[in-house]
């Protein structure tokens, strides 16, 4: 009996001396469109169709030499940039759902810049695919692209 | 007489103590996770309030590929240097694996764990390699932050 709590004792010290608990993670799932789209600054910012994906709402997401948000545009209009990063997204999200309530839009096409932070994208991308189509359906079609400015 | 007291040794009852250890074993037998490999643990992932928790039961193939800050490719641990190659690769060797028969959510799902301070320009030139390789699914691992 003393050998087998042995070695269950060292089984348990490998046991322990090897745990590293890691936090747990979540994901954004995205299908996006095999179909890369790159738009300009202040061309045709109203919408975006696509034959395959329908019509698409652009976002256009700014970014400071940091990698900080520097404003949202949505479509024609620019979201209000409030105090804070973070009041600019609360805003966009009071945006895209007053936008897209009754609306023709099949999906959101997500214009970044460059220069901009995975978190503050990553940020943004989560207000969008919270977003529920007219139809009632959640928003799945969101693609992704890089902001070319001129 | 054998039965006399005085020369008996008496030895502890180790019976509950060696259930409580193996208890102990098959706990950490449950929690430990063999695919830590696969992620790079010099990652700062970003937070996002309310992201989906991640599936681990989804079905078909997963690329798992790690970015940090400056935009280099890490798989299982290992720069890739060539990210374009690299991806072409693993595209066609996973896509091999997937039997024709499957159905639809059986595809390649590419997992992107990168860094928050990464710039989204390396991001898209990841994305759209994916892309052009026939990869259209992606998951974006972010970590949980507080309700706002």
């Amino acid at each position: 009996m003393a050998a087998m709590l042995d070695m269950a004792f060292q089984l348990l010290a490998f046991f322990i001396l090897t745990f590293e608990p890691s936090p747990i993670e979540s994901q954004i799932s995205l299908r996006m469109p095999d179909k890369a789209i790159t738009q300009g600054v202040g061309t045709q910012l109203k919408e975006n169709q696509d034959d395959t994906f329908g019509l698409q709402l652009t976002v256009n997401v700014l970014s400071t030499p940091e990698g900080e948000l520097a404003g949202i545009e949505v479509g024609s209009r620019t979201v209000d940039m409030g105090t804070s990063s973070q009041q600019l997204v609360n805003n966009l999200r009071e945006t895209l759902k007053e936008l897209l309530q009754g609306s023709s839009f099949d999906g959101i096409s997500l214009l970044v810049a460059a220069d901009l932070n995975y978190e503050r994208m990553m940020q943004v991308l989560d207000i969008c695919s919270h977003q529920t189509l007219p139809n009632g359906e959640p928003m799945t079609n969101i693609s992704i692209g890089t902001l070319q400015v001129r | 007489m054998s039965g006399s007291s005085s020369s008996e040794r008496v030895e502890p009852n180790l019976t509950p103590i060696l259930d409580m250890v193996f208890q102990l074993i098959t706990f950490f037998m449950l929690v430990i996770s063999f695919k830590t490999s696969d992620f790079d643990k010099a990652l700062v992932l970003p937070v996002v309030g309310s992201a989906a928790p991640a599936d681990e039961d989804s079905q078909g193939e997963l690329l798992i590929l790690n970015l940090r800050t400056g935009g280099k490719l890490f798989f299982q641990g290992k720069e890739q240097p060539n990210m374009e190659g690299f991806i072409a690769v693993e595209s066609k060797y996973l896509k091999s694996k997937i039997s024709p028969d499957a159905g639809t959510e059986h595809g390649v799902t590419v997992v992107i764990r990168a860094d928050r301070t990464l710039r989204c320009e390396y991001l898209m030139k990841v994305i759209n390699t994916c892309r052009s390789n026939g990869l259209d699914r992606f998951d974006f691992m972010v970590l949980r932050g507080g309700a706002k």
